[in-house]
C-alpha cells in the first residue's frame, strides 16, 4: 500500500518535481497545499502518513505551520524543504522539533533518502 | 547597535557564484557575467525580493523576455505552461537562487534573515537610494539578464521581520 504525503507548497513547480519523485516509489500525493493554512486544513481532513513543507509561503511560513501542525499531532512525520538551508534555519528547524531539511533545488535521491529515514 | 558591514565584493561574489551555479542546475542555461553593467533594451520582466532580519537588501532581477521564456520552458519541458504557470515557475526559480544566496550570507553573519517571496513588479528605477548596491549583468544565447542588490546590514538580536 502506497504511503501518503501531503505536499504545502506555494509553488506548482516545486508540487510537480515532488511528485515525480515520490510517485512509483511506494508514496501518492493525497493534496497539494499552497500555504500554510490550507496545509493544515487539509492535515486535519486527510491525516496524511508524511508532509513535505516549504518555509517560505505567503501568509504563515512553514515553520510557523510546522509547529501549528506538531502541536496538533506530535506524531506527525514532517520534512522541511527549502532553499533556506543555512546553519541558522536548520537550527530553528531543530528547536520546534524536527529532524529533517532538505534543499531546493530538490535532489531526488536525497529527498526518497529523507522519507524513507523519516520512517523509522 | 554596531553595524556588521558586509562587504561588496562578498555580496558580489555570493549572488554571481550561486546564481550561475543554480541556474545551470534547474535550467540548464550557462550565464555568462558582463564586464560591465548593461541597460537592458527591453525590461518585460521584472521581480522584487526583500530580505530582512541581520541582512537587509533589495533584490531586483530585470530579465529580458526571450530569457524569462526560456528559463520557464527549461524548468519542465514536458508541459505548455499557461502565462500564469510560467510567471509561477520563474518565481519558484528566483526563490530558490535568493535563498540560496541568503543562505550563504547568513552562514558568514553566523546569523539569520528571512526573504520575501518573490513578486513581480513594474520595472523600477531607484534612485538617491542611501543603500550600498552592487550590480550584475548577463548573457546567454537568448538575451541578458540584470541583478541588482540594495543592501546594508546591522546588527539585530532582536527579529523584525516585517516583509
Amino acid at each position: 500500500m502506497k504511503k501518503s504525503i501531503l505536499v504545502i507548497d506555494d509553488s506548482p513547480f516545486a508540487a510537480q518535481q515532488i511528485r515525480e519523485v515520490v510517485e512509483g516509489k511506494g508514496y501518492t500525493i493525497v493534496a497539494c497545499a499552497k500555504d500554510g493554512e490550507g496545509g493544515i486544513e487539509k492535515y486535519r481532513e486527510l491525516h496524511p502518513e508524511f508532509v513535505i513543507l516549504d518555509i517560505i509561503m505567503p501568509g504563515i511560513d512553514g515553520l510557523e505551520t510546522a509547529q501549528i501542525l506538531l502541536k496538533e499531532d506530535p506524531a506527525a512525520k514532517i520534512l522541511m524543504l527549502s532553499s533556506l538551508c543555512d546553519a541558522s534555519t536548520m537550527e530553528e528547524v531543530r528547536n520546534i522539533g524536527l529532524k529533517y531539511l532538505i534543499p531546493k533545488p530538490l535532489d531526488a535521491d536525497v529527498l526518497l533518502a529523507t522519507l524513507e529515514l523519516l520512517d523509522r | 547597535m554596531d553595524k556588521i558591514e558586509i562587504n561588496r565584493l562578498d555580496i558580489e561574489s555570493i549572488v554571481n557564484a550561486v546564481f550561475v551555479d543554480i541556474t545551470m542546475q534547474m535550467v540548464s542555461i550557462k550565464m555568462l557575467r558582463q564586464e560591465k553593467f548593461n541597460s537592458l533594451s527591453s525590461t518585460d520582466y521584472c521581480f522584487e525580493i526583500r530580505t530582512e532580519g541581520a541582512f537587509i537588501s533589495l533584490i531586483l532581477f530585470e530579465i529580458e523576455e526571450k530569457v524569462y521564456e526560456r528559463i520557464a520552458t527549461k524548468l519542465d519541458e514536458n508541459v505548455k505552461l499557461t502565462i500564469q504557470e510560467k510567471k509561477l515557475y520563474v518565481i519558484e526559480y528566483l526563490n530558490v537562487i535568493c535563498g540560496r544566496i541568503l543562505s550563504e550570507i547568513n552562514d558568514r553573519l553566523g546569523k539569520r534573515s528571512k526573504l520575501s517571496v518573490p513578486i513581480r513588479i513594474e520595472h523600477k528605477v531607484i534612485e538617491q537610494f542611501t543603500w550600498s548596491r552592487t550590480d550584475m549583468s548577463y548573457a546567454c544565447l537568448d538575451g541578458g539578464l540584470n541583478i541588482v542588490v540594495y543592501f546594508e546590514s546591522k546588527d539585530n538580536t532582536k527579529e523584525d521581520f516585517n516583509i
